[in-house]
């Protein structure tokens, strides 16, 4: 059909066949980075659940270890064992009705996550990241409008929202850090499901009107070089892989606490004269939703047996972001 | 089929060029599509070596390079590490007329659109391959053509007529 033909044509002039010279050099030297990486993997794993084993027969035998005799009408042994609270992000898809829940927004929703903070003075409060339930009950996740709310004066009520997030694929709740020292907290939505974590920043703010909630972007005049355009939303990650590391640290300084965000390579790869290049971008945040950019920095380290000295904070901001890794 | 270094080599001397092309075409970036297909072609390696059975390299590679271009995630970080080794700008050659109005009327299209429109008319795959591609049933692939074929036609300015034939692509 001529449409056809026409469309075959044109692609044919639009592509642009790749070079395959050194493209097979290339997939040996990626396999081998990609076994290295598997040993070291699988050596970590053996020595956490060697680690683990350990801990459950100690943690068994005081559980059920043999307890003095007690006296009559007095009840039995508590167990030792305590969970401590987190407040890591409790995904609770399986808990919540097909026909969603209500938090307070005007509409059921579903999927729901959450995490505790104090979004105003002493008041503990609640944020969560849910989807809209749709006409046919939940949507499958990722499909669905997904919203932030908080809860503010700790009734258990959607206080402020915002919303629709812009998730790949999908968003839930992070950690609620108090990134400029005020003490209330700021909100790290998880907004990229990866190997990785993407994160986006958001702010409470407190005013007559009632609370007022959204996303934290780049003051100007932002750093372009970089990519953060005055406006932009900041895109921050955490974790890595075997070669590349991203970090999330505050730091108090005299001006106040910052928020610093250090994207790390290890070159080459699998050397031992291996080297961190990092990059690292110190946020000030504002009282206008707004987060200046006070410092970008480039540095280099050795790579070592240990965390690299960005690595250190595995706490953000006093707010847990689970095991430690001391 | 076996996937060894023989089939690798060959693989990248007929298949490969014109598959980054196309992979290029439905994420539009280059350096994301290269990363793609070799680690693509790099599982497929893996899993032969492990004893697991390939019927069509081709196939299995494209399939696969698709599914990993799709993360944003992905795109990002390739084209970050692209940089970093390539010691070139991260744009080549300029692009030509025809990539860039193809680049835009792709662009338009949904994701789905633009997989089956680049899998059709660049690759040249049979409605049957596409769908086994993109795993599809071949139904859907047939709807998603006609819908892309649609809309490329009236952004690329080409008619499906002798008249529209006439005037030739903008």
């Amino acid at each position: 059909m001529a449409l056809d033909e026409r469309l075959r044509r044109t692609f044919e002039g639009a592509g642009e066949p790749a070079d395959p010279s050194g493209v097979y050099e290339d997939l040996i030297r990626r396999r081998e980075r990609r076994r290295l990486a598997r040993r070291l993997t699988l050596g970590g794993v053996s020595v956490a659940v060697i680690a683990a084993c350990i801990v459950g027969v100690v943690i068994l035998s005081r559980v059920f270890a043999p307890t003095e005799p007690r006296p009559a009408g007095v009840g039995g042994v508590e167990p030792s064992v305590q969970v401590e609270p987190s407040v890591q992000p409790e995904p609770t898809p399986a808990d919540v009705p097909p026909t969603g829940k209500d938090i307070g927004l005007g509409f059921p929703v579903c999927d729901v996550t959450k995490v505790a903070g104090l979004f105003a003075p002493g008041v503990d409060g609640t944020a969560w990241v849910a989807t809209k339930t749709g006409d046919l009950g939940c949507p499958s996740l990722g499909d669905g409008m997904q919203v932030l709310a908080v809860d503010v004066s700790g009734d258990g009520v959607a206080d402020t929202s915002f919303g629709p997030l812009q998730c790949d694929p999908w968003c839930s709740a992070f950690a609620a850090p108090d990134v400029d020292g005020d003490g209330t907290d700021e909100l790290l939505i998880q907004n990229i499901q990866f190997s990785i974590v993407g994160l986006k920043l958001f702010e409470v703010q407190l005013g007559d009107g009632g609370a007022a909630l959204g996303p934290v972007t780049v003051a100007p005049p932002g750093y372009p070089r970089g990519g953060l355009e005055p406006g932009a939303e900041p895109q921050l990650w955490l974790g890595g892989d075997a070669f590349d590391v991203d970090t999330l640290r505050c730091e108090d300084s005299p001006e106040g606490r910052v928020l610093i965000h250090t994207t790390a390579t290890e070159d080459p790869p699998d050397s031992t004269d291996a080297v961190w290049r990092a990059t690292e971008t110190t946020y000030s945040l504002n009282n206008d939703f707004t987060a200046s950019i006070v410092q970008v920095r480039k540095f280099t380290e050795p790579v070592g047996p240990g965390p690299p000295s960005f690595q250190s904070g595995e706490t953000l901001c006093g707010s847990n972001l689970g095991p430690s890794q001391s | 089929m076996r996937v060894d270094e023989v089939a690798i080599r060959e693989f990248l001397h007929t298949a490969y060029p014109r598959l980054v092309a196309a992979v290029a075409l439905t994420s539009g970036s280059r350096p994301a599509a290269e990363d793609a297909v070799q680690e693509a072609l790099l599982r497929a390696w893996e899993r032969s070596e492990k004893g697991e059975e390939i019927d069509s390299l081709e196939g299995w590679v494209t399939t696969v390079a698709l599914n990993l271009v799709r993360s944003g995630l992905r795109r990002m970080r390739s084209e970050r590490r692209a940089r970093a080794r390539l010691h070139r700008p991260a744009l080549g050659e300029p692009p030509t007329a025809d990539r860039i109005d193809v680049d835009r009327a792709l662009a338009a299209l949904p994701r789905r659109e633009r997989e089956v429109a680049v899998l059709r008319y660049y690759l040249q795959m049979s409605t049957r391959e596409v769908a086994s591609a993109l795993e599809l049933d071949e139904g859907t692939v047939k709807s998603t053509l006609f819908r892309a074929r649609a809309a490329l036609g009236a952004a690329l300015g080409i008619g499906d007529n002798e008249e529209a034939n006439d005037r030739g692509p903008r």
